[in-house]
């Protein structure tokens, strides 16, 4: 199995019993959410506070 | 102090959440988006806010939704609002009543140096670490005068 495969059947084992199809859906989505975070992280794909701050204010003109 | 940046991913979402709300209603786009924006600024001073996402090997923390700077600020209000109950009852003639208040109002001010369990000692402010510990040192003075 791959190491991604493995990582979402541990974490759908680690749900409750009683965890209903969205939920876990939810939960799944929510973790690959942090590993693109994590990774964006590590590669520096990232902005400053101060220039996300700048930005937002830019949007509403 | 904690230093917080944005991965471009994070820029996009915020973006779409705007964008989406805005073609309805650019001021609750706006708003939305600042309170995004707002509730993330609170880990500048406490980095360890929020629970540990235990799924990742790596320290992410989850902020609740209920987690924000308004929600803190009301909540000192709360207590605040225990202690001058217990006065204004003191003040009334209830004297044993306002006592016992301002007592329970005096007990809240121990829980102080649990902020140290949320961020490391080294991030807070000599403020903040002043507010704490004097409301450590009132409630224990309180306590003491009234045993």
């Amino acid at each position: 199995m791959s190491k991604a495969k493995e990582e979402l059947v541990e974490l759908i084992q680690q749900q409750p019993a009683d965890s209903s199809g969205e939920e876990i859906i939810r939960e799944l989505a929510f973790h690959v959410m942090v590993q693109r975070g994590l990774a964006d992280a590590d590669a520096d794909r990232s902005i400053s506070n101060e220039e996300m701050g700048r930005r937002i204010r830019k949007w509403r003109g | 102090m904690a230093r917080i940046s944005w991965t471009v991913e994070a820029q996009g979402w915020l973006r779409d959440i705007y964008d989406y709300i805005a073609t309805d209603n650019p001021r609750a786009a706006a708003e939305t988006v600042d309170g995004i924006y707002e509730r993330a600024q609170a880990l500048m001073d406490f980095p360890e806010l929020g629970a540990r996402y235990r799924a990742s090997p790596r320290h992410v923390r989850v902020l609740p939704p209920w987690l924000t700077r308004s929600h803190v600020n009301f909540s000192w209000l709360g207590s605040a609002a225990i202690g001058a109950t217990g006065f204004a009852l003191y003040l009334r003639g209830w004297s044993s009543t306002g006592l016992l208040t301002i007592g329970l109002y005096a007990a809240f001010g121990f829980d102080g140096p649990l902020h140290y369990s949320r961020a490391p000692f080294d991030a807070h402010t000599v403020t903040m670490s002043f507010t704490i510990w004097f409301e450590v040192v009132a409630a224990a003075a309180w306590l003491w005068h009234r045993r």
